[in-house]
């Protein structure tokens, strides 16, 4: 008899995002040498064995659905190529989508050329969040140096999946007042979208990406630093400058932004003894003006953030709200009731984070590039995911969309990148000033 | 910047009791003072002591309101639970409304033409004890067009009731001027409110109430008495007409007398106060 693995709140709430994305969380990491194939087949086995979920198809039950463990050969997981057009393949491999169905839930690929290998990694959003997938390209990268080694000792966490970790770190109080946040903090009316074009049959998926160059980045971060400003609340107030730009939103106008929050910080020891899984919230910020100067723009951003950064339970809301609709109604039930009150954020950001590269390498090759990003959105939503390797950021916008959104999206680019060198200019006296006290 | 703020809140704070509430208010003026510097300092302000100044004036009279802070009554902040127990009770209430009533209707032969009244006095008793509530709350909100709009929803409901037990239940023959005195009740009510809240046009609403109570007791004393009342009866009628030029009178009367006392004074003033000034002063 097939084994059974419970669907957990947040599997199902991934399972329910389908209307407005693929569901798939993407990450590409170059090298500057070869990985040896052979070696990663016995981690994937090793990881894919240890954490059942990523062989299992998801069953939508009316009832009560959940996780069937299926049978699978690391050839259903891994592909091993030699690539002649680099970027080619891995746009291919990332703009890919695994159906629930499956009996696995993530893919990888290894383009290799000129002697440097490309690996690439999609997953299933029910599966991971991008805090968790961070933690499994490391470990993946840990026991793959431990197995070169000639050790034999790998790891993985395999802990609980449950929702209900995020409050374990919160004494008894704490806890009690945060399963009574009844609060569904989805209901922002915002209906400001991204400028994208009408849905066509011709959009395909696009992952579009911007590197903001290590020179640009390391001044805007000292400045910040400076200011007692962090990278987060400038990449927001960049966001949210050249929104209003391209948006065309009036400088009065209140345009209320999400920015996804890792709930790990409510776990005991940051996550790490749970299971893989989705522990994300998000924040809202809201900024009443757009601001003369992109400091001004800051500034609101500040002002926003602040209350949700003072907030003990920050990101924790609307949570019991979804169980109880998950716990008293029958599931086909539950998600008609949960889609009636929740509003899914037309535009949003995601801030992945750093991606050690010393925790990356892989036996002798080191990472010299890479990012991971988000879902890709389906009109008219969107979202701008970042993440951070050797002194630079990278942007992506994940959509379904033609040629012509592809534009768009490019120009969005040159905005932030226009705001970013604006905001260095404006604050260049800074640069060569001291750190605020704080 | 920090450390100097933590110094000056140190200092403010002594001057009211050290309670946690306090400490945490502190804490609290800490991050606020700090996140006011950020702000200067992104605003390009980057002279730390004049950042330091500007912070501490913004604060205001801050003495008065750390005083304040200590006065202010705090209250267990108890509403949701009692909303729910609220609930609870009202459910409780319905259960028991309608086992009474189905014992009733059980036990007493032939009462279930006139039991029914349980269930329709529970609900009106639940609805005008809601209506109490909001009386109360808006009264205490200082929203006085809502809160008079109460008296007739009980007012209404008392009377309705009224009637079905004195038609139904007691067969009482013209039961149905219960809805005349309803009449009066609600005008006498909502005088008395305009009064009690120092309502704008009180004194033009107290001719029409009198008016109104005039008239309706006209017609319950005639249907009561008999034709002989109708006439000269309806002088009754002219009631409200009477008092509007009483009050006209006593208005008028009251205004010349504060007008002549002022007039009083000014004239004193004028042909009586000596001053130095008056010799020597010029308009232009």
């Amino acid at each position: 008899m097939a084994k059974i693995l419970k669907a957990e709140m947040w599997d199902k709430m991934q399972y329910l995002f389908r209307n407005f994305y693929d569901r798939m969380v993407h990450c590409v990491q170059y090298y500057d040498g070869l990985i040896d194939p052979d070696v990663l087949k016995r981690v994937i086995v090793f990881t894919t064995e240890k954490v059942p979920v990523l062989h299992s198809s998801f069953k939508s039950n009316v009832i009560d659905p959940y996780w069937e463990v299926e049978d699978y050969k690391v050839s259903d997981i891994l592909t091993v190529r030699e690539s002649t057009d680099l970027e080619a393949d891995i746009n291919a491999f990332i703009c890919q989508s695994i159906p629930v169905e499956s009996n696995v839930q993530y893919k990888m690929a290894l383009f290799n050329k000129d002697g440097r290998s490309v690996l690439c990694m999609i997953v299933n959003h029910m599966c991971m969040d991008g805090g968790d997938f961070k933690y499994f390209m490391k470990k993946l990268a840990e026991n793959y140096n431990k197995l070169l080694d000639g050790e034999r000792d790998l790891d993985i966490k395999t802990g609980s999946r449950s929702y209900d970790q995020v409050y374990s770190k919160l004494t008894p109080e704490e806890e009690e007042v945060a399963r009574g946040l009844y609060k569904n903090i989805s209901q922002v009316k915002d209906e400001h979208y991204f400028p994208l074009t009408p849905s066509s049959p011709s959009d395909v998926t696009r992952i579009c990406r911007r590197k903001v160059g290590t020179k640009l980045f390391a001044d805007f971060r000292k400045i910040g630093k400076s200011l007692g400003v962090t990278v987060n609340d400038l990449m927001l107030a960049f966001y949210v400058r050249s929104l209003y730009e391209i948006g065309m939103f009036r400088d009065d106008e209140r345009l209320t932004i999400p920015c996804m929050v890792d709930l790990r910080r409510h776990i005991v020891d940051g996550g790490v003894h749970t299971g893989l899984t989705n522990h994300t919230g998000f924040m809202q910020c809201s900024t009443e003006k757009k601001g003369e100067t992109i400091n001004d723009t800051l500034i609101e951003v500040l002002r926003s953030v602040r209350k949700s950064k003072d907030d003990p339970y920050m990101g924790l809301y609307s949570l019991p709200l979804l169980k109880l609709a998950y716990t008293i109604f029958p599931y086909i039930i539950s998600e008609q009731a949960i889609k009636i009150g929740y509003l899914n954020p037309l535009i949003g950001m995601s801030n992945i984070g750093v991606m050690d590269d010393r925790a990356l390498k892989m036996g002798d090759a080191n990472i010299v590039d890479g990012f991971m990003t988000g879902a890709v959105k389906y009109k008219p939503y969107m979202q701008l995911a970042l993440t951070s390797l050797l002194g630079d950021i990278t942007m992506t916008i994940a959509i379904r969309g033609n040629d012509e959104d592809e534009k768009i999206v490019e120009r969005f680019f040159d905005m932030i990148i226009a705001n970013m060198n604006s905001f260095v200019e404006l604050n260049r006296a800074k640069l060569g000033s001291s750190p605020a006290e704080k | 910047m920090k450390e100097r703020f933590k110094r000056y809140l140190e200092q403010q704070f002594r001057a009211i009791r050290p309670t946690l509430a306090a400490a945490e208010y502190r804490e609290k003026m800490l991050k606020q003072l700090m996140d006011r510097a950020q702000e200067l300092r992104i605003k390009g302000m980057d002279d730390e002591d004049l950042i330091y100044d500007m912070c501490i004036d913004e604060l205001g009279d801050f003495g008065a309101t750390l005083a304040a802070f200590d006065e202010q009554e705090h209250k267990v902040a108890n509403a949701k639970r009692n909303a729910l127990l609220g609930a609870v009770c009202g459910v409780g209430a319905v259960l028991a409304l309608v086992v009474i009533y189905l014992i009733v209707s059980f036990l007493v032969p032939n009462s279930w033409g006139l039991t029914w009244l349980i269930l329709v006095g529970g609900a009106f008793a639940g609805v005008i004890a809601f209506s109490v509530v909001l009386l109360v709350k808006f009264g205490k909100a200082k929203k006085y067009i809502a809160m008079r709009l109460m008296p007739p929803v009980i007012i209404v409901l008392l009377c309705v009731y009224l009637f079905l037990l004195l038609q139904l239940v007691a067969g009482v023959e013209m039961a149905w001027l219960t809805f005349l005195v309803m009449v009066m009740m609600i005008a006498v009510f909502d005088g008395v409110m305009a009064f009690i809240t120092d309502f704008k046009f009180r004194w033009i609403e107290l001719p029409i109430v009198i008016e109104v109570f005039c008239v309706m007791l006209y017609v319950i004393i005639g249907i009561a008495a008999g034709a002989a009342f109708w006439h000269p009866g309806w002088l009754l009628c002219l009631g409200g007409v009477v008092a509007a030029v009483a009050e006209a009178i006593a208005i008028i009367a009251n205004r010349n007398s504060k007008k002549d006392a002022k007039e009083k004074v000014r004239i004193k003033d004028k042909y009586t106060k000596e001053d130095e000034s008056y010799y020597t002063s010029w308009k232009d």
